[in-house]
């Protein structure tokens, strides 16, 4: 038996104009999905950024409660606290600068994206970011050492330790080893 | 007549959209372009209809592709690429609906949200007849919605649909004679006219 309803309901449906999509969906819907990945990367660069900001501080603040134990009160303990203190607002500084790389990085891809200018691979622009991170800490100690600041030492050596792999770590280590830097 | 207004599947051979299948699941962009140029209309008046006509479904028809983008290496072989995208537009469009469900209550309780307005599709309407009927539909809940559309406009059956919104056979019957009980109340004189 034929469905009464079935004729009624094709009718109000052909009555109504069919909606045409946009023709650029492809486009859109491209853009969308890059927007996507790229703040998913940023955000875990940050995550991971944050996470070895805090591990690092609470290994340095263990190191100094554990320095103060064993001598409170002598200036070798004052001044090995100082130096700690130092390495800490430094490396603080470190991580503040990857993160502003990184969201330059991330302004700079939106702005890619939105020219519809294809974007280079998420990990090489990780590495990027790095690089780059890793150049201005070791701008920063060339300069201090160019001014004769023991701390330039610090700063090479974090260089080192905290972009392995990296053109600056290499220049950083070659520096180092040539013995110039003036110690602290 | 049903045959008259019933959305024609784009002519394209099983062979040649098995083809497309497989480039998009590979992750071939013209395969994307491809699938977007054939189907965006149909998707968007399939989501027309399961919005019950209302509103704009451009959003939505970029939802179902961006998950199309997103999923296309997942797609199986063994589901006709329509199947597919059939399953995600009723997945988009229930998620739109949640949405305006959840601005709604919103609205119900800050009255400073605006209101959506139901009204925008309707001044294009002529045929008063045509519109009680889809404002018929349109009044349904919509899981009851989704299954009149598949069944009448997608000509699926109880068995397909099941499968594609993930119900059983007997789920679907029932939310269709359900449908159908509501739908003859509201529309008694037209279907007496019909007679």
């Amino acid at each position: 038996m034929k469905d009464p309803l079935d004729d009624l309901l094709a009718r109000a449906d052909a009555a109504m104009p069919a909606p045409h999509a946009s023709t650029d969906i492809a486009k859109v819907v491209r853009r969308r999905a890059r927007r996507t990945t790229n703040l998913r990367i940023a955000a875990a660069v940050l995550l991971a950024v944050g996470v070895v900001s805090m591990v690092l501080r609470a290994t340095h603040r263990n190191q100094i409660l554990a320095h103060q134990g064993e001598n409170k009160n002598s200036p070798a303990s004052i001044a090995i606290l100082q130096t700690e203190l130092r390495e800490l607002d430094s490396e603080a500084r470190i991580h503040e600068k990857t993160a502003a790389a990184l969201a330059r990085q991330l302004a700079l891809a939106k702005r890619a994206d939105a020219l519809l200018v294809d974007p280079p691979d998420p990990l090489e622009r990780v590495h990027e970011a790095r690089s780059r991170a890793a150049s201005i800490v070791l701008r920063d100690a060339e300069r201090l050492e160019s001014l004769n600041r023991p701390e330039a030492q610090n700063l090479y050596q974090n260089t080192v330790r905290l972009f392995p792999e990296t053109q600056a770590a290499r220049a950083a280590q070659e520096r180092l080893n040539s013995g110039g830097v003036i110690k602290t | 007549m049903r045959t008259a207004v019933m959305t024609r599947p784009i002519e394209r051979k099983e062979a040649d959209e098995t083809d497309l299948a497989v480039q998009l699941a590979r992750g071939q962009e013209r395969a994307f372009d491809e699938v977007v140029a054939l189907y965006r209309d149909r998707v968007a008046r399939l989501a027309h209809r399961l919005m019950g006509w209302r509103g704009d479904v451009d959003d939505v028809v970029q939802d179902v592709f961006l998950a199309v983008f997103r999923k296309a290496k997942s797609f199986r072989k063994d589901a006709s690429l329509w199947t597919w995208l059939t399953v995600i537009t009723v997945n988009c469009c229930r998620t739109r609906h949640r949405r305006q469900a959840l601005r709604t209550r919103l609205a119900a309780v800050l009255p400073w949200q605006a209101r959506e307005s139901d009204a925008a599709d309707h001044g294009a309407i002529r045929d008063e007849a045509a519109m009680q009927v889809r404002d018929a539909v349109a009044t349904l809940p919509p899981r009851d919605r989704e299954v009149v559309v598949l069944f009448y406009f997608e000509h699926k059956s109880a068995a397909e649909i099941g499968a594609l919104v993930g119900s059983s056979r007997n789920a679907v019957e029932v939310r269709l004679h359900r449908a159908r009980a509501a739908l003859r109340t509201v529309l008694e004189p037209m279907l007496r006219d019909e007679r």
